[in-house]
Order: C-alpha cells, then sequence, then structure tokens
C-alpha cells in the first residue's frame, strides 16, 4: 500500500466509522500516531479491508459491523481509531494517551455535544444560559 | 545573604498577596514562595489538555517543582499517611498559590457555623460571630471580585447581607433552568428545597482589568483567560508597588527570639543553599498544611513543640468538606461542558437541628455531565466498547447520551478533633524538608451526613425523572473538597487555640498566622471568601504591629 | 458635563420633543455600533481547521471574539435601557436603525458606521467609538495610529456627551412633567435577560440608568480600563503584538466582504458596499434579514407592552433572545461561508440589512397571530434553503433550532 493510498484509506475509514467530517490533515497526524501504537500495527490490512467491503459490499454497514467492528482482528483497532477522533487521545490499560493540544481542540465529542473543547472559549459571556446553536 | 524588612510573608498565595497590596506603602516587604512563578497560562493550559489523568495539578506538575516544592495531587504522592482512611485534599504552592486551580465559588459560612457547640451541641464556637465579620464580608467580595444575586441571597439561612455584590451574577446554566422548576419547594428532611445561583469570583464583567468569563469550562484545574480571581492580580500588583517577592524559596525554620518574638526566617532555595531574613513583623500563610509543618519545623531544646504551639493545636484539628456526588441521565438534555462546571448550588441543608448529630451539606448541581462519576471521554470509550457503534450512529447515541448527563453532589461539614492533624514525617522531599505525615479518621458525624445526602439525592434524582442512578457504592466513600482547614485555630484562649480572632499568635505577639489553618470549625461553605473576610479584619492589629 | 455640539436635535434644552429626538439617536447609535462589533466578531475563524492559526492563536483568537461579543451583548442592554427611558417619558421603543453604511456625516460622533471584518483599522475605529470625553479625539488617534482626516475633532459630540445632553434635558424638565409614561411599560431583569436594567420612573432612576450606560462605555474615572473603550484599546494592542509575533502564517480573520448587502436600494453602492451576487448567499442573506427583523419587531413589543400582560411579554422576550442566539448567529456563521460571487473566495457575512419599519401592533392578539404566521413562513423558507446542498452545517443547524423551538411555543 502507497503512502498516499494509506492516507486516503485512513481518511475514509476514519470517516465512516466516526459519522463526522473529518479534517484531512489531521488524519496524516493520526495515522502516524495509530501506527506508532501496538495496537496499530495491522492499520493497513483493516484500512485494505475497509475499502474492498466499500467497492464490494451491497450492505456496507452491515459488512463494517460484523467484519470489522465485530471482528477479533479488527474490532480492538476500529475502536481506537474511532476513540482517536473523537477524545484525541488512545487508551489502552486504563491509561489515557493524548497527542498535541491542537489535537485535543479539533476532538469531535465536542461539536457532537452541542459543546466546545474544555479550555476554548464557547463564545460570550452568558453564552451558556442558551440551548446550543449545534 | 541577611536584609532587613518590615515584613516578612510566608508564601505567595491569595492571602499574601491581600496583604501586599494593602500594605505595601511605606513598608518593606519581602514575600517568600517556596514554589516557582511559572510559565505563561497557555502553556500551563497546552499541559493541561494533554494531561493523561484530568487532576487538578495536571497543567503544573511535570516541572522542577515536583522535587523542590512538591504540591500532592493524590492522597499518597507527598503525603505520608498510613491510615486506612485517606486525607484526600490538595493544594498548589506556587506563585499564586492554590489559587490558579480553585473553582471559585465563595459562599459565605452562616450564622449558626460559628456558634456549633452553643447551638448543636459538637465542635466549637468561633471567637466571632457572623455579624461580627459581616462588614468585612462584603469588602472581600469587591476584594476579589464576586459575581452574585444579592436580592436572592440577602438574609438566606439567617445571612443578612449589608452590601451588593460588586458585580451580577454569573448566568446558571441552560441545565440549571431545566431543573430549577422541578426541584424548587421541595420537602425533603424538613428542608425546602431551593436551587439557587452559586456566589463566584469570576467576573461577569471587566473587573480588576480582567476580563468576563467566557465561559472556557476548565475552571478547575485552571482558567485560559483570568477571568477566575487568581491570587497573581494582587501579587502582581504588590510587586509593581515594589513588594519584593522570591520564589523557589522554601522557608524552613522561624527563629524565636529571647522576647518571644520571631525577627528571623530561615529559607532554602531550589539549589539547596540556606539563607536567611530579618523582618520586624512575620505572617506565615502557606495554607494548612505547610503552616503548621513549618511551625513544627521549627522546634528546638527550648520550645520541642515548635513555634507557637504552646497549647499543642498547631496541626490538630485538621478538616476538610468530604464529598460525595451521583450521576444519572434525565429525560431531557440538559448540554453540559459548557460554561463553568457548576453554577447553581442547593443551600438548604447547610443548617438543621440534624446538626447535633450528622453532618450539615452544601450541594452543588453540576454542569460537568457525570462529575467525577465518569468523564465524558471515558463515557465515550464505554458506547464505543460495549454498546459497538460506529457511524452517525455511534455519534447519534454520544450527543444523546452525554447531553442528558447529570451529576448532584454533597459536600459535608467535618468536626475538629485533635487526633486529626498534621506532623513532620521522617520522610523528605528532594530538599531534605520532611513531608507531612497525615494521620485521619472518617466520623461517623460524617458517615450520617453521607447517608442524608445520598437519601437527598436520590429524592431529587426521582422528582427529575431520572434514570441509570450511580450513587456512591460503599457508604464511606468521599471525595475532597481541597478546602484545607483548622490546622491553627483560633480562639481566645491561649491554651486551647493558637491565634486570636486577628490571626496573632497568643505566644509570639509579632507573629501572624492567617488563611483556613485558623478556622475553628468549617461549616459548608468553601473557605477562601471567609479568609479573605478574616485577612481584610487582621490588617488594623498588622498595621498597629507594624507601627509599633 | 457640558455637551459639546447640541447636534441637530430640534428645539430647547428643556424640550421633551428634543429629548425624544435624542433618545431616538441614541438608539440607533447603539443599535448600529452593536452589528458592527457582532460582525466583527463573527469574522474571527473558530476551528484549527480553517487554518492560519495555531492553537495558542487560537485561545487568543476566541478570546477576542467573546469580549468582542460581551461588548455588543452590553450595547443591547443599553438599547433596551434607551426604550425604557423612551417608555417612561411618553416616547415608544425604536428599534429602526439606518443601513450599512453610514459616512461619518450622518451623525455628530463623525466616524462611519459599517460592517467590517476584524482587523486592526475596525478596532481603531471600535476604540474611537467609545472614547470617553475627557479625552482629545486627535490624541488618542496619534496614539494609536489613526490618521488625523479619520479621527473626530473635539468639536463632533462622542456617544457618551449624546447621552450627557440627554441627561441635560432631563434635568432641565421639572420632572412631575417628564415622568408621565405607566411603570408597567418599564422592563426589569425578571422580564428580559439584562442584568442591571433600569426600571425608570423618575429623574434619580433615568440618571442611574444613563450612568449605567456611560460608566460600561467609557469608564467612570480617569485611567479605568475596564469599560468598552479600554477593551477596545487593549484589544487593539494585543492583536497587533500578536500579527508582529505570528508573522504572515498568522490569519486569524475570515475572508469577508464589507458592508454585504442583498440589494443595492440607493447611495450605499459608491459608499463601500458589497452587493452579494450568488444567488444561494443572496437568498440566505435575505433569510438572516427576514428572522433579525421579525426579532427585533418581537423584542419592541415586548417593551411597548404592559408588564400586566408579563406571560405574554416575558415570552416574546425569550423567543427574541433564543432567537438570536440559536438562530440567528448561525446563520451569521453560515453567510462568512458563502461566496459573494458564485466561485469566489470572499464570503458575504451577515448583512443585518433593515428596509421597512413594521412594528407589531400592540393589541395583543393580533401580534400573537402576525408572529405565528410569519414563523410559519420562515419555517417553510429555511426547510426550502436547506434542500440546497451548498446548505453549510451552521445554516442547517439554525433552520433546526428554528423549527425546534417553533414546535415547542405551538399549542
Amino acid at each position: 500500500m502507497t503512502t498516499d493510498d494509506a492516507l486516503a484509506g485512513f481518511v475514509a475509514l476514519s470517516r465512516y466509522l466516526t459519522g463526522a467530517d473529518i479534517a484531512s490533515d489531521l488524519a496524516a497526524a493520526y495515522l502516524a500516531r495509530v501506527k506508532a501504537e501496538r495496537f496499530g500495527t495491522r492499520i493497513e490490512p483493516l484500512i485494505a479491508l475497509f475499502r474492498s467491503l466499500e467497492q464490494s459490499s451491497t450492505d456496507l454497514e452491515s459488512d463494517v459491523r460484523s467484519q470489522i467492528i465485530q471482528s477479533s482482528e479488527h474490532g480492538p483497532l476500529a475502536q481506537q481509531v474511532m476513540l482517536l477522533w473523537y477524545t484525541s487521545a488512545f487508551e489502552d490499560s486504563s491509561q489515557w494517551k493524548f497527542g498535541t493540544p491542537d489535537q485535543h481542540f479539533r476532538a469531535l465529542i465536542w461539536p457532537a455535544i452541542g459543546a466546545h473543547p474544555p479550555a476554548l472559549s464557547g463564545g460570550y459571556f452568558g453564552y451558556w444560559k442558551y440551548p446550543p446553536e449545534h | 545573604m541577611t536584609a532587613d524588612y518590615d515584613l516578612i510573608i510566608v508564601g505567595a498565595g491569595m492571602v499574601g498577596g491581600i496583604l501586599a497590596t494593602h500594605l505595601a506603602s511605606g513598608t518593606r516587604i519581602l514575600i517568600l514562595e517556596s514554589g516557582e512563578k511559572g510559565p505563561p497560562r497557555a502553556e500551563l493550559v497546552g499541559a493541561y489538555v494533554t494531561a493523561p489523568a484530568k487532576t487538578m495539578g495536571a497543567p503544573y506538575h511535570g516541572r522542577d517543582g515536583d522535587r523542590f516544592s512538591p504540591s500532592p495531587d493524590t492522597p499518597t504522592d507527598y503525603y505520608d499517611q498510613p491510615g486506612a482512611d485517606k486525607f484526600k485534599a490538595t493544594y498548589q504552592r506556587r506563585y499564586g498559590g492554590s489559587t490558579w486551580h480553585w473553582r471559585g465559588n465563595v459562599p459565605r459560612l452562616i450564622p449558626s457555623d460559628f456558634q456549633m457547640q452553643t447551638l448543636y451541641k459538637v465542635g466549637v464556637d468561633w471567637p466571632l460571630t457572623y455579624t461580627d465579620l459581616e462588614p468585612w464580608y462584603g469588602l472581600a467580595e469587591k476584594e476579589i471580585g464576586v459575581s452574585g444575586d444579592h436580592a436572592e441571597w440577602d438574609g438566606y439561612l439567617g445571612a443578612k447581607r449589608s452590601t451588593d455584590y460588586p458585580m451580577s451574577k454569573i448566568w446558571p446554566a441552560y441545565g440549571d433552568t431545566v431543573v430549577k422548576p422541578l426541584l424548587d419547594g421541595a420537602l425533603l428532611e424538613d428542608r425546602e428545597v431551593r436551587v439557587m445561583s452559586t456566589p463566584q469570583a469570576r467576573n461577569s464583567q471587566p473587573y480588576d482589568d480582567a476580563p468576563p468569563c467566557a465561559g472556557n469550562s476548565t475552571c478547575d484545574p485552571i482558567c485560559p483567560i483570568g477571568a477566575k480571581y487568581d491570587a497573581t492580580r494582587h501579587l502582581n500588583r504588590a510587586a509593581q508597588a515594589g513588594v519584593e517577592i522570591r520564589t523557589q524559596s522554601v522557608v524552613t525554620r522561624l527563629h524565636v527570639d529571647v522576647d518571644g518574638r520571631v525577627r528571623q526566617v530561615t529559607y532554602r532555595t531550589w539549589d539547596g543553599v540556606d539563607h536567611t531574613a530579618k523582618g520586624r513583623v512575620v505572617i506565615v500563610t502557606a495554607h494548612a498544611i505547610e503552616t503548621p509543618k513549618l511551625l513544627l519545623m521549627s522546634r528546638t531544646n527550648e520550645i520541642p513543640e515548635g513555634v507557637a504551639n504552646r497549647s499543642g493545636q498547631v496541626g490538630r484539628n485538621l478538616m476538610d468538606h468530604l464529598q460525595g456526588q451521583a450521576a444519572a441521565v434525565l429525560p431531557m438534555p440538559v448540554y453540559p461542558f459548557r460554561g463553568p462546571p457548576t453554577t447553581s448550588g442547593i443551600d438548604a441543608f447547610r443548617d438543621g437541628p440534624f446538626r447535633a448529630t450528622s453532618s450539615a451539606f452544601r450541594m452543588s448541581v453540576g454542569n460537568d455531565g457525570w462529575g467525577l462519576v465518569q468523564g465524558p471521554y471515558a463515557t465515550a470509550l464505554e458506547l464505543i466498547r460495549e454498546e459497538k457503534l460506529f457511524g452517525k450512529a455511534l455519534r447519534q447515541r454520544i450527543r444523546d447520551v452525554i447531553t442528558r448527563q447529570f451529576r448532584l453532589s454533597y459536600s459535608t461539614e467535618t468536626l475538629p478533633h485533635p487526633d486529626n492533624r498534621v506532623t513532620l514525617s521522617p520522610q523528605q522531599d528532594a530538599l531534605g524538608i520532611p513531608r507531612p505525615l497525615i494521620s485521619f479518621q472518617l466520623s461517623d458525624y460524617n458517615r450520617r451526613g453521607f447517608e442524608m445526602g445520598r437519601r437527598v439525592v436520590r429524592a431529587l434524582f426521582e422528582r427529575l425523572g431520572a434514570t441509570d442512578i450511580a450513587m456512591p457504592v460503599d457508604a464511606n466513600l468521599y471525595s475532597a473538597a481541597n478546602h484545607i482547614m483548622g490546622t491553627c485555630r483560633m480562639g481566645t484562649s491561649a491554651s486551647t487555640s493558637v491565634v486570636d480572632p486577628e490571626g496573632r499568635s497568643h505566644d509570639h505577639p509579632n507573629l501572624f498566622i492567617l488563611g483556613g489553618s485558623t478556622f475553628p470549625t468549617c461549616g459548608t461553605a468553601n473557605p477562601s471568601l471567609t479568609i479573605v473576610a478574616l485577612t481584610l479584619r487582621s490588617l488594623g492589629a498588622i498595621k498597629r504591629e507594624l507601627a509599633a | 458635563m457640558t455637551a459639546r455640539g447640541t447636534g441637530r436635535a430640534p428645539g430647547p434644552v428643556a424640550s421633551r420633543s428634543r429629548l425624544l429626538t435624542l433618545l431616538s439617536e441614541a438608539c440607533e447609535l447603539e443599535h448600529g455600533l452593536l452589528c458592527s462589533y457582532l460582525y466583527a466578531a463573527f469574522s474571527l475563524k473558530q476551528d484549527l481547521s480553517e487554518g492560519g492559526i495555531t492553537w495558542q492563536q487560537q485561545q487568543k483568537v476566541r478570546w477576542w471574539a467573546g469580549q468582542i461579543y460581551a461588548v455588543a451583548a452590553e450595547e443591547m442592554l443599553h438599547l433596551a435601557q434607551a426604550w425604557n427611558l423612551l417608555a417612561a417619558i411618553g416616547g415608544t421603543p425604536y428599534y429602526y436603525r439606518p443601513g450599512f453604511p453610514q459616512p461619518a456625516a450622518h451623525y455628530d460622533l463623525n466616524l462611519p458606521l459599517a460592517l467590517t471584518p476584524f482587523s486592526e483599522d475596525t478596532l481603531m475605529r471600535f476604540v474611537m467609538y467609545e472614547l470617553p470625553s475627557r479625552i482629545d479625539p486627535l490624541d488618542m488617534a496619534r496614539e494609536i495610529g489613526l490618521a488625523a482626516d479619520q479621527s473626530p475633532t473635539a468639536c463632533d459630540t462622542t456617544v457618551g456627551e449624546l447621552y450627557a445632553s440627554i441627561l441635560e434635558s432631563i434635568d432641565a424638565i421639572p420632572e412631575t412633567d417628564l415622568f408621565l409614561g405607566s411603570p408597567e411599560r418599564q422592563i426589569g431583569q425578571n422580564v428580559v435577560d439584562f442584568p442591571g436594567i433600569v426600571r425608570v420612573k423618575d429623574r434619580e432612576s433615568a440618571t442611574a440608568a444613563i450612568e449605567m450606560i456611560m460608566g460600561q462605555g467609557e469608564g467612570t474615572q480617569k485611567d479605568d480600563l475596564n469599560c468598552h473603550f479600554g477593551m477596545f484599546l487593549r484589544l487593539l494592542a494585543d492583536y497587533r503584538a500578536e500579527r508582529k509575533a505570528g508573522g504572515a502564517s498568522f490569519t486569524p480573520v475570515r475572508s469577508v466582504a464589507h458592508n454585504p448587502v442583498t440589494r443595492l436600494a440607493g447611495f450605499e453602492y459608491h459608499h463601500g458596499a458589497t452587493l452579494i451576487e450568488e444567488p444561494f448567499a443572496c437568498a440566505t442573506a435575505n433569510y438572516f434579514n427576514a428572522i433579525y427583523d421579525l426579532m427585533l419587531r418581537q423584542l419592541q413589543f415586548a417593551f411597548s407592552n404592559s408588564t400586566e400582560c408579563s406571560d405574554i411579554v416575558t415570552r416574546s422576550a425569550k423567543h427574541a433572545i433564543v432567537a438570536m442566539t440559536t438562530v440567528l448567529k448561525p446563520i451569521g456563521e453560515a453567510l462568512m461561508l458563502l461566496p459573494v460571487k458564485a466561485g469566489g473566495t470572499l464570503c458575504a457575512g451577515p448583512p443585518f440589512g433593515l428596509f421597512r419599519y413594521v412594528p407589531l401592533p400592540p393589541e395583543i392578539p393580533i401580534a400573537t397571530r402576525i408572529v405565528r404566521e410569519r414563523l410559519a413562513e420562515l419555517v417553510v423558507e429555511g426547510n426550502e434553503l436547506c434542500r440546497d446542498e451548498r446548505a453549510p452545517v451552521y445554516l442547517r443547524n439554525a433552520v433546526r433550532n428554528l423549527v425546534a423551538y417553533v414546535q415547542a411555543d405551538t399549542p
């Protein structure tokens, strides 16, 4: 798998697994972080599998569930990928491992719940009294 | 190196900063601070957001202060405490002190809190009343900048207010506006529930050259913009007025002259070198663990009990507010993690006849999801791992669950007990200074308070239609409020107290001890506002001592 | 405090009509300023994915935006307070203001009113808007680097001086003659979320109200920077320092137009307005104007009615505020992403366009029905816009929020 293919595949996989709009500039940094972890060595086979399912599956959701999420081979890694995008961290044996501050500020969990990344202002004094805009 | 000062202050925290600002004019002041001044605020924010564990110390640790001026971040990383019940409160030794990481909530003590022995036959009475302190509370609120609702609080639990808050209240969070109509008026344990805005040392408008709160939502452990009061405001002003502040200087000994006065201190800098400084008046305000530790370390053959300790009370009566939290899921979204982690509370259970046998408690209404019970990242992990969700279903479920997460907490009063104490451990830090040895035991008074707190929380959750309720499983489980108090209690009698109501040591007329360590009992209010009020009230006595 | 230049307000100092005119001018100014402030705040980038800012810079940028929003919120309070003042002396709350841009000569303030993105020029103009009368404008212009020919002079009238004229008239007219408005028309904090809003019933409360406005704007004493003026001055210095440190790669401002308009109705073309030509962007901008218009009418309605009908009044005010924060704001942000010309990089921005003055009638059942009809129309229009694939997620959120609160309100 070429570097470009791996990155493009990782972006597609991430987009699908998170259900969110992925920033492709962040994807390169995250792919590198995944590869550096002991559970991340099998990322390219996971990407390859996803790509082939994308191509040939008639029920992608069902196939992703059975062949990736529920698979003991690919499931844990797929979960780490989702966790990484949502929280900017991996979790291994109750130890959390964060990356850089800008990754924290781009964690997807915060826009998903209508909030903002901690330590970054949500806006103006008193905004918290009103329901979220997003 | 020796030098002559009018006033030496041990501890560059809130009290040290306020004292120095008020006394700077015409007074040569030296503040000795064990910790560092620290890097720019943004760097501390960066350390926090990438820390594996989001503790109170997370922004501040991983630096040389961990070795040369260690601050506790867990019950055993700095404290030596072999006992089964742990004292879990933490603090921060640095320029600005624990106000870097405090939440900034500033209720006042209530009148009953000052008379626990008279009213409820437990604890002791303070040597002053709420009425004595009330004008100083008003000044304290202006001193540090408090946002609050005067009409809401005036007279509640008997605490009248003679002045308005300098700033209007911090807006209650959206979740508060949802739960308040459902909880107000509930009659539980013979008390009427009322959700009330929490007075906070957090700007609601530009004040004291600091900005209004913009809802960064990480008040504890760090406000990225300085809208939450921290002592660097006073310290920076004091420095501009000519006060000398020496950081990385750990005071290790107070020297008592034959006439009983303390005129010299020894301090050790981080390079291990000892220095002395001389002053006519000395004030120790290094938070309630390091202060008694210093007094005990200063023992000699002539004063084997330590400085200011003829009463034997130095280090004793250690208190913190012991807390419990319960979490639940509400039927409707409350959208947490937007704005301060709590903006309202329930103060109904801070007083009542039950205090004769069982702890009073202050409740806070959470705006931080499941609070200490489970953080949002852990919730996301659970949804990913246990529910095996992915894609849009995962995103929707994350939103659906977390926006309905809610928690209530109760923060109980601890009664003073002589065996709950700080002494000197044989273990030392990297500078060869003894670590604190803590002895602490949970009392049945607190246990009964926890039980009542849980009953109340359960009843409130029921009124809200909450599900998935997680109550503390172990009846003895508690967390710390980080309100360390009691270890140099004030009183009128030199045989049973360390300082008088102005903070002057009974044993050494030119030595003052200020801060939470002087509290004889602790009520259920976060102590900082009371500390500021007492400090402002002590200025008269300190000025007279300086003029003498 | 004497006013320099009593302006074009007709009548002698002790004239109610003069006072009503001055108060209406104050309303226009507060309203115009707050739109300018909002526009500048909206123009600042939010996410790191927009590029041009590091995470440390993003902290500052979001803080700057938050500070400007806080000032805008206080201007809203000032507008509401001016409405209370009007109601107290026999006037009606006035929500209209002229379109952007306005040349400097339009007001005695002698500064242009415009919707411009965050920049040093914009911030310098903001500093001058809030200038305390104790400071000579040309001195301040020199200090901040504003060209002398762009600056007002001591002969012009600051916002503070306008309020001083208002106070002068209040003091000149006999108190019992002046305050003939019904006390039930005074709106307090229990009705609308404006902390510190004063119910005006006499000279003392009127003076307190005006002192509050002036204090928040220009501070209460010399060297007091805890006010709008001080905030903008510090912001300008902070921004300049950050630009110097960050160099060319620091680009915290979105590429948005000056004075975007959905149609060119008159002279504004020659004064620097930008026509939004791209059809979808223009339709969205018109939608913004429509929501903005309705929100103002609802607020004015709340302030025109007696608090004896407090339920209706409170609901009206609450709707307006919820519309502002959860509908209008995200549409404004959506517009910051939509192009002025098809395929271009310059984006539109919220136009805050008001074309006609269409107040709601005071009769409650009629007003309620008109609002309901209009909201139904706006829901349809919003859904229509969202069917277009060009609709940014901010716009979808806005329409979703609008639908939610219309449904919540429908019995």
